[in-house]
């Protein structure tokens, strides 16, 4: 009794949408067509626009991070190179300016005439 | 609306001739997409976008098959793209799918609007069973159920004999049959 009651409610389902009227779009349709084309020319016209869709691309943008992250390491590595020479250059220029290689007073009492 | 001089003036870009045709085929776009999609500023928005489509690449339209036959193809298309690109939006992103409420992935309830009033609650449980159906026979179910389309020409539109047709259209009834048989069933539990 419950199948044959389903069976009927199928057959009635599928055919709910015989009859149906077609929708109809809203009015002044073509008016918003027109707008959307003068809007996507003005937007494909700007030349903004198209670096921001070229740049927000996902391989793009993974690729340009990946460049900055490069570059940072290598910014850091020479720094860390260039602070070592640095200091080294540093410690014998001191040296030189005060003559930290006299040791003695009596090396500078003897240099007098 | 298959006039060859229309064809031949929007070629040219004559505004007049884009006129007449958006004028003459609005309904059949706005419905076809609203019956793939079943929601009413998705449908507008694709069939604007059908249009645009239709003004751009017109010089591309070789005559080979009729006009309406060709925006049908677009529309088709269109609303199916529409869809799965909504659907990577609902499901996609790492960070929303940890942070968002699972959305379920039982369609939507959608009343179209041309059904007639004392069948509406039977119209809206097909309408969620056709978006279970397979893609092709979805959209063949669609064009017959709500453009009145004939096998020959929902042939042409998915460029399908029309012995392919007809059996597509046999196994998409079958499988509603089994999925409405399914939640009636569940109803009377």
């Amino acid at each position: 009794m419950h199948q044959e009651k389903i069976d009927q409610w199928v057959e009635e389902t599928i055919g709910s949408l015989d009859g149906a009227r077609r929708a109809e779009a809203k009015p002044f349709l073509l008016t918003r067509v027109l707008a959307r084309m003068q809007a996507e020319q003005a937007g494909a016209e700007n030349i903004w626009t198209k670096a921001g869709a070229f740049l927000s691309r996902p391989a793009v943008a993974m690729a340009g991070l990946l460049l900055i992250v490069l570059l940072n390491a290598a910014i850091i590595i020479s720094n860390v190179n260039d602070n070592r020479n640095n200091t080294v250059q540093q410690v014998s220029s001191a040296k030189d300016e005060f003559a930290i290689n006299v040791i003695s007073i009596y090396d500078t009492e003897n240099l007098e005439p | 609306m298959e006039h060859p001089e229309i064809i031949a003036r929007l070629k040219q870009g004559d505004r007049k001739a884009f006129a007449e045709i958006v004028e003459q085929c609005q309904h059949m776009v706005y419905n076809t997409a609203l019956g793939i999609v079943q929601h009413e500023e998705d449908a507008e928005d694709i069939t604007q976008n059908v249009f645009v489509t239709l003004y751009e690449k017109i010089s591309s339209f070789r005559e080979e098959s009729a006009l309406s036959t060709w925006l049908y193809r677009i529309t088709v298309r269109k609303a199916l793209d529409h869809e799965k690109r909504k659907q990577r939006e609902k499901h996609g992103g790492l960070l929303k799918r940890i942070f968002s409420v699972r959305e379920s992935d039982e369609p939507a309830h959608f009343d179209h609007p041309g059904v007639m009033l004392d069948k509406k609650e039977q119209a809206a449980i097909l309408l969620r069973a056709i978006k279970k159906l397979p893609e092709k026979q979805r959209v063949a179910f669609t064009l017959h159920k709500m453009e009145g389309l004939s096998y020959q020409q929902i042939a042409d539109i998915m460029e399908n004999s029309q012995f392919a047709t007809e059996s597509l259209l046999v196994r998409a009834k079958n499988n509603l049959r089994n999925i409405l048989k399914e939640y009636y069933e569940q109803q009377f539990k």
